[in-house]
């Protein structure tokens, strides 16, 4: 059994007045799995539904349809009783970690409250020692971060402690959105090495949601990649990556600029000039920029081939 | 310890240190009326009009009252009102604010309409009408309660979009995932980010009170025995004061009132630079 | 081909001097930069968040305001054969180079475009403003032509900001800081907020702008993966200072500085699982940087002098410069 279940997840936005409704599709029926001890990597550019996505799974929003399953439980739709017995479980990583803490508060008060709130220690002393051990997996230690507000802090000092009060509840699964991409170039490899040292040692599953394909290679063991609110492509990351089959993921992957002066990029893309219009699209979404568009492609939007243990939302791989 | 800090840091302010210092005397004089020889409502206690001098500091009314002690009692009683308004509508607004922003919904809809409605009530027309209502039954608790009620609303509004704009940081995710319950996260998580707002606004809150109160006395409208710093001006007046040369009776509690007006506005504006939220990250945390 | 220089900085200096209720706090943002721009090329600075590269772009561009300020050194223009001081030449003069010689590209491009304007009417604007006596139709006959030179659609012109993707709105900012063809381009980070594919987009007209103006672009991103792309040379900024600088195959193939070497070598690459490991510690606060090169706390091979010594930014090579004692004492000649 999946540690965690995503069932045909729909979101609708709806946006505009009483008088000009519109309706956006910001997540369209996308399901996958997330196995225990694993690091699985939802991928795309922003507005692609992935923030979305995350948000319902933590229960921050509400789907339209669909189903979210942990450990063969629905957890839409649940108490609120319910909902903080499952914070236990799955905790959550932010894109900004001097966001993720109020400013005007230190950063430890999160800590204390966390082991209180969920009833996991009733001393000061066991938090302390609680602390101290989720600091130490961190790399973080206990004297330099008492009584400090977040801006004493670096952003990659501040990350990790945000991943150590996530690990305060030993969770099973971590749902970390954009966890590096507001932190320091120099710094960025070990917050991620951090997150796949989690899964190796603690066995922690792992939501990595990103837009920078080359950190997805380094720790995912599967990836989706998502685009314009649904699911383009699934599968082992090594797979997707090495031999992207979706046009999608080929033009995604070839535009990460390589930090290699001997590969520059020699073709020439196209972009999209205005953002709705993909949105609103009949048929498959990226029709409109593909360059292997098919007339098909305009009419309806593809169901999932599978191709060598990948599933490609595409019509190029119909036979 | 950490109160000091604050107080030291506000005081290198000149703005701040200059209000404080006026206020602090006015204070004292509000706390001095208690010794005061003559009760002030009791006429022909000293010799009528007489200038300012070291036995009457002020100088005396025509109604045989000695300023000096006239004033003090209205400096006390415009003071307490001002105060009694301001903590009213502040309770008023900020609970009002944030259950507005935090719950949502129909109990959002509801308290805007309401505060938009006051907001759009012509406030001096209706405080005439209470004042020519009540008339001598006015006193300063009652005015202050109706006052507080109508000038809540506008506050309201900012603390409740402050609120909405707090609940989308993500900093209200980590307070959710850490357990914490809907009335921690207002009270821990967002209170700090509204207290400079409620301060700013206490202070202008406590100016327009006693510029409503003072101009609601010239005007006669509330009760004159009580000595404010309005009813003095309103006796001063209706005697014709500085037509029969009796200067100093309008001289002294006009003075007083722009120094009250001028050290509270300084005090406003130094305490919200002080407390506005990006001045406080950049002071909080300086080992960096 | 001896190339010419355009722009250059000579031991510039460049702190914010913030009062807080009477604490004084000094952030040391650019510390003795000299670098020397070329005609026609595009040079890139490298550097995370925090390490003054922004500073120096606006100092460069003469557009310091308070609490910024240039403490010492100079900046200088070189146009038409004749130096020009930017600091010691009257704000008149300084007006006259900015937009017409060197041009500021921004992060972000919704600041720059006003929302209830056509983008046509804020090409109008902004042409107006910094040149003189042209007509309607010669402004927006500058405008179209431009857009058609970069290859963007000329419908854009008409429509509002709001209308237009961030990946398209960012390069009309660039169409506009380029309209007026300046002989030189800053660009501030200007694909840090956009998706990869656009700023591949981004980029692809930067590098068109280039071939076809023959100007140069200065640009300033934190993202190795861009500047092996686009820049013929890179300066690496690390806390205030320039720490390396060569052209950009031999900074990739041989990277000196320990602190170059990390940017370059913790970057994960397709098909390569091998471990990646980050500089250990944090970056300096400016405001307290550490004694002797400011990377020392952060360096595995930091002895003695580095703790007590700035390192100087020395020739090792032709055209390779770098900062480090440990290059100095020729320790580490090849690696």
């Amino acid at each position: 059994m999946p540690l965690l279940e995503v069932r045909n997840l729909t979101k609708i936005f709806t946006i505009g007045n009483v008088f000009s409704r519109k309706k956006v599709i910001a997540v369209d029926n996308i399901s996958f799995d997330v196995e225990e001890s694993e690091i699985f990597t939802i991928a795309g550019e922003s507005g692609c539904g992935k923030t979305t996505t995350a948000k319902i799974i933590l229960g921050f929003e509400e789907a339209t349809s669909g189903e979210i399953v942990y450990k063969g439980k629905r957890i839409d739709h649940i108490h609120h009783r319910e909902r903080r017995e499952l914070l236990k479980e799955m905790q959550a990583v932010f894109q900004n970690p001097f966001s993720t803490f109020n400013p005007l508060r230190k950063v430890d008060r999160y800590f204390y409250e966390t082991l209180y709130n969920l009833g996991i220690a009733d001393t000061k002393e066991k938090a302390d020692e609680i602390i101290k051990e989720k600091l130490a997996a961190v790399g973080i230690s206990f004297e330099e971060f008492v009584e400090k507000y977040p801006n004493e802090f670096s952003g990659g000092q501040l990350q990790r402690i945000s991943i150590a009060r996530a690990l305060l509840t030993n969770p099973s699964i971590l749902i970390a959105d954009e966890p590096v991409s507001m932190v320091d170039a120099s710094l960025r490899m070990s917050i991620v090495n951090l997150f796949k040292d989690l899964k190796d040692k603690y066995g922690v599953s792992v939501v990595y949601i990103t837009h920078d394909l080359t950190t997805a290679y380094y720790i995912s063991d599967r990836i989706a990649i998502m685009f314009r609110g649904s699911i383009v492509e699934i599968g082992p990351a090594e797979k997707v990556l090495m031999e992207p089959r979706h046009p999608y993921t080929q033009l995604l992957k070839e535009s990460v600029p390589e930090p290699d002066p001997n590969r520059k990029w020699n073709t020439r893309i196209n972009l999209s000039e205005t953002e709705q219009s993909e949105y609103l699209r009949q048929g498959c979404k990226f029709s409109g920029r593909c360059p292997k568009a098919m007339e098909i492609c305009k009419r309806e939007s593809p169901p999932y081939f599978d191709v060598g243990g990948v599933k490609v939302k595409c019509f190029l791989y119909k036979d | 310890m950490k109160m000091l800090i604050y107080f030291r840091d506000l005081m290198s302010d000149k703005r701040f240190s200059f209000g404080f210092t006026v206020i602090i005397i006015l204070t004292v004089l509000a706390l001095i009326s208690v010794m005061s020889p003559y009760s002030p409502v009791r006429w022909n206690v000293v010799p009528e009009e007489k200038p300012p001098s070291l036995k009457y500091l002020m100088g005396t009314t025509s109604l045989g009252q000695d300023l000096f002690w006239i004033v003090c009692f209205s400096i006390k009683n415009s003071l307490i009102f001002a105060l009694t308004t301001a903590f009213l509508s502040r309770v008023l607004a900020i609970v009002a604010g944030m259950i507005s922003g935090f719950e949502g919904g129909i109990v959002d809809r509801s308290i805007m309409i309401l505060s938009d409605s006051l907001i759009s009530l012509p406030r001096v027309p209706v405080l005439i009408l209470v004042g020519a209502i009540f008339r001598e039954g006015l006193n300063l608790y009652i005015l202050a309660l109706v006052m507080a009620s109508l000038s809540w609303a506008w506050d309201a509004r900012v603390i409740r979009s402050q609120i909405l704009s707090l609940r989308e940081r993500d900093f209200t995710l980590t307070a959710i995932l850490s357990g914490s319950k809907s009335l921690s996260v207002v009270f821990k998580e967002y209170f700090p980010h509204i207290l400079p707002i409620v301060f700013a606004s206490t202070l202008n809150n406590m100016l327009w009170a006693i510029g409503i109160e003072t101009t609601l006395s010239i005007l006669g409208l509330t009760n004159p025995l009580i000595p404010t710093l309005g009813t003095t001006l309103h006796w001063a007046l209706s005697y014709q004061a500085l037509f029969l040369g009796v200067w100093w009776w309008v001289f002294f509690p006009v003075t007083v009132l722009i120094l009250l007006f001028i050290s509270v506005y300084l005090l406003s504006v130094s305490i919200s630079e002080y407390l506005d939220p990006r001045m406080r990250i950049q002071r909080i945390g300086q080992a960096r | 081909m001896m190339s010419v220089e355009v722009l250059r900085t000579e031991n510039l200096k460049s702190y914010y001097i913030l009062d807080i209720f009477g604490k004084k706090k000094v952030i040391k943002a650019v510390e003795d930069v000299s670098i020397s721009i070329k005609e026609n090329e595009i040079y890139g600075i490298a550097g995370e968040s925090g390490c003054g590269k922004s500073t120096l772009l606006k100092a460069m561009f003469a557009a310091v305001e308070p609490p910024q300020r240039i403490i010492g050194g100079k900046v200088i223009y070189r146009d038409n054969g004749k130096e020009y001081d930017v600091y010691h030449i009257s704000e008149e003069e300084r007006k006259k180079f900015r937009w017409h010689f060197i041009s500021y590209v921004p992060q972000g491009s919704m600041s720059v475009l006003n929302p209830v304007m056509k983008i046509k009417e804020i090409f109008k604007d902004f042409i107006e403003t910094h040149t003189k006596g042209k007509t309607k139709e010669e402004i927006y006959e500058i405008a179209e032509s431009h857009i058609r030179d970069l290859g963007l659609p000329s419908g854009i012109l008409d429509a509002y900001p709001h209308q237009l993707s961030g990946g398209m709105r960012q390069r009309i900012t660039i169409a506009l800081a380029t309209v007026l063809s300046p002989k030189v381009v800053i660009a501030d980070e200007p694909t840090t907020a956009l998706d990869v594919v656009t700023q591949r987009g981004v980029i692809q007209l930067l590098k068109d702008i280039q071939a076809l103006k023959r100007n140069t672009i200065i640009i300033v991103t934190h993202d190795m993966g861009v500047h092996a792309n686009m820049a013929d040379r890179i300066a690496i900024m690390y806390a205030g200072r320039i720490i390396e600088e060569a052209s950009t195959e031999e900074i990739f193939e041989n990277p000196l500085h320990p602190y170059t070497r990390y940017l370059i070598y913790s970057i994960p690459k397709f098909g390569d699982k091998k471990k990646r490991e980050s500089a250990p510690g944090a970056p300096p606060s400016l405001s307290n940087p550490p004694s002797g090169c400011s990377f020392h706390p952060r360096c595995p091979f930091a002895f003695e002098k580095c703790r007590e010594e700035v390192p100087p930014l020395k020739e090792y090579k032709v055209g390779h410069k770098v900062a480090c004692w440990r290059v100095e004492e020729g320790e580490n000649a090849t690696a």
